[in-house]
């Protein structure tokens, strides 16, 4: 049997945990054609297409959160945060409700679209919110390792989802009782890696693998601050750390490691890899644009060589 | 005299006070709101003190935040907290900040400063209630300034759509924003029309006759399939004569001499 995609594993995941919830809402920006339907057609009164109003999404989802409900919305990045990132600011965060914000096409997914639709300054301005978690799954394995720790955070959160698509990554589930996923031992260099651009990490790790040289690889799928001692305690294992992100190279995943490393007494050295914000008239599909920004594996072996190199 | 116009003269002495001492603005707003938010509380809300999570209360949000101290008056004089925290409006560290905040306060339901977001809020509490099948109301109180956001109107079209007859809305139309007269700025005129064409059910009354005020509330909770507006006519800075329909109003504190002949007045 084919394997199911990212967003129909999060609506089976969401659809089985509404049978025992009775208090779980589905909220959408009028997105979710050919995907949500199975959630609608089994829980009628806990389903509504808000329309194209994700001002008004976000405060009823706190209204309904409130009273007492888990609530999720769903739409596409840059509408889910940007459009109302106020209201999620005041309403969702400042009152710690337990909202879950799910975004598809976060990062370069919806590349073609042009810049309206590239997700690449989401992490940072839901970042910087108060009571937020981010979750941002690589593949299927990494969503369920998610979406469990979602259902039981009751705080504010933002799931960041890309084309929903994503071919799997892991070969079984992730344990529950860790936060970061260790691919490669750490090693002189070691790739930090957030989301679906995982893919390129690994085989960019595999190259220089079969030369015989170790890259450390970890997948951090959370971003939080209550994470901190454990990625410092990461951060004191080596000398210098590349974070990978589909996200611009300023607030996201690069910026969450390098304000960490920042607080140590003897920090790492921090290379930030993501999109460049010089290219963001870029447009093309996912690969021509994670290799406009140098994120895609070539452009992480030749930045690894070159600092194999100064070593 | 009712109990709601007793309650009335209480609150204007507390917030003038609370106003003054903390040098705060929106005066203007407080004012022309202070009778709106007494007859609700001493007449139509079912919100107790001694209950104040009680699932069956109406939710009662102050979606223009910025008039919280006629609410925090309201609710200390109510019993939901030591009526001494006034003293403490906009102090370092106090509970009771010049824009109306839920964060340790018993009573406030929503913490609102910015215009635009109290309706949706009370949407999904409204939905919920009745998927709970809870026959409590909603009410949201909002400014006309506030008609000037995007987000209330959104939130407008979806409760009508969903038949949201457990909402009521309030408008205190005290016909001034912060930089000018709405007719001025963005003209709301005829706002009643514009509400009834978007599907709510729309009274429009005097809002500082008490009387008239009551009778709509109750008329309001009788509604069947549709959601319902309440356009109170006010007055910005009611009861101070050199505020009266005034924009300095909306930012100048009382001063000493007004705040001496409001309590006079009241003596």
């Amino acid at each position: 049997m084919k394997n199911p995609s990212l967003r129909d594993r999060f609506v089976s995941r969401l659809i089985e945990y509404s049978k025992k919830n009775k208090n779980l809402f589905l909220l959408t920006g009028d997105l979710g054609f050919s995907v949500l339907e199975p959630f609608r057609e089994e829980n009628p009164k806990r389903f509504f297409n808000m329309g194209v109003s994700e001002q008004n999404m976000m405060g009823v989802a706190a209204g309904l959160s409130l009273e007492g409900n888990k609530v999720f919305t769903y739409s596409i990045a840059n509408f889910a945060t940007s459009r109302c990132h106020e209201q999620i600011r005041n309403d969702i965060c400042y009152h710690d409700l337990d909202v879950t914000i799910v975004a598809t096409g976060g990062g370069l997914a919806y590349g073609a679209h042009g810049y309206t639709h590239h997700g690449i300054e989401d992490i940072a301005i839901m970042r910087c919110l108060p009571n937020m978690t981010i979750y941002v799954p690589s593949d299927r394995f990494e969503l369920d390792f998610c979406f469990d720790k979602i259902l039981q955070n009751k705080g504010p959160k933002y799931l960041r989802l890309a084309r929903g698509k994503e071919s799997d990554i892991y070969q079984k589930p992730i344990p529950e009782n860790i936060d970061i996923v260790e691919i490669e031992k750490c090693s002189e260099i070691t790739l930090l890696v957030c989301g679906p651009i995982l893919d390129q990490a690994i085989e960019c790790s595999k190259h220089f693998k079969n030369k015989g040289i170790n890259i450390g690889l970890y997948s951090l799928p959370i971003i939080s601050q209550s994470l901190s001692l454990k990625i410092k305690r990461l951060l004191g294992r080596s000398s210098i750390f590349m974070t990978v992100e589909e996200h611009k190279n300023i607030g996201g995943f690069g910026s969450f490691i390098s304000e960490l490393a920042i607080g140590m007494s003897r920090p790492p050295r921090i290379i930030s890899c993501g999109v460049s914000p010089k290219n963001i008239n870029s447009i093309g599909n996912q690969e021509h644009l994670r290799k406009i920004n140098k994120i895609d594996k070539s452009a992480l072996i030749k930045t690894i060589s070159k600092l194999l190199r100064t070593l | 005299m009712s109990k709601s116009q007793t309650l009335a003269i209480q609150l204007k002495k507390d917030v003038v006070n609370m106003l003054n001492r903390a040098q705060a603005s929106h005066t203007g707003g407080c004012l022309s709101c202070l009778d709106i938010v007494s007859v609700l509380y001493q007449e139509i809300l079912n919100i107790k003190p001694n209950k104040p999570k009680s699932p069956n209360r109406d939710r009662f949000i102050l979606s223009k935040g910025h008039t919280g101290a006629v609410v925090f008056a309201t609710l200390a004089n109510k019993g939901f907290f030591p009526k001494s925290w006034l003293d403490t409006f906009c102090e370092n560290e106090s509970k009771i900040p010049g824009h109306i905040d839920s964060h340790g306060i018993l009573g406030v339901e929503l913490s609102t400063g910015s215009l635009g977001h109290g309706l949706s809020v009370g949407v999904g509490m409204a939905i919920s209630l009745k998927y709970r099948k809870t026959k409590a109301n909603v009410i949201i109180l909002l400014s006309d300034g506030e008609m000037n956001t995007g987000s209330t109107w959104e939130a407008v079209m979806f409760a009508s759509h969903h038949k949201l007859n457990n909402i009521i809305s309030v408008v205190d139309k005290n016909k001034i924003q912060s930089f000018g007269r709405t007719k001025e700025i963005i003209d709301l005129d005829p706002l009643g029309r514009k509400w009834k064409s978007f599907g709510w059910k729309v009274y429009e009354v005097d809002g500082h006759n008490h009387k008239k005020l009551k009778e709509t509330f109750l008329r309001a909770k009788k509604s069947r399939t549709k959601p319902v507006v309440i356009i109170c006519d006010t007055v910005k800075g009611k009861g101070i004569k050199d505020m009266e329909d005034k924009l300095i109003s909306h930012y100048r504190p009382p001063t000493d001499e007004e705040t001496k002949t409001i309590m006079e007045e009241i003596k």
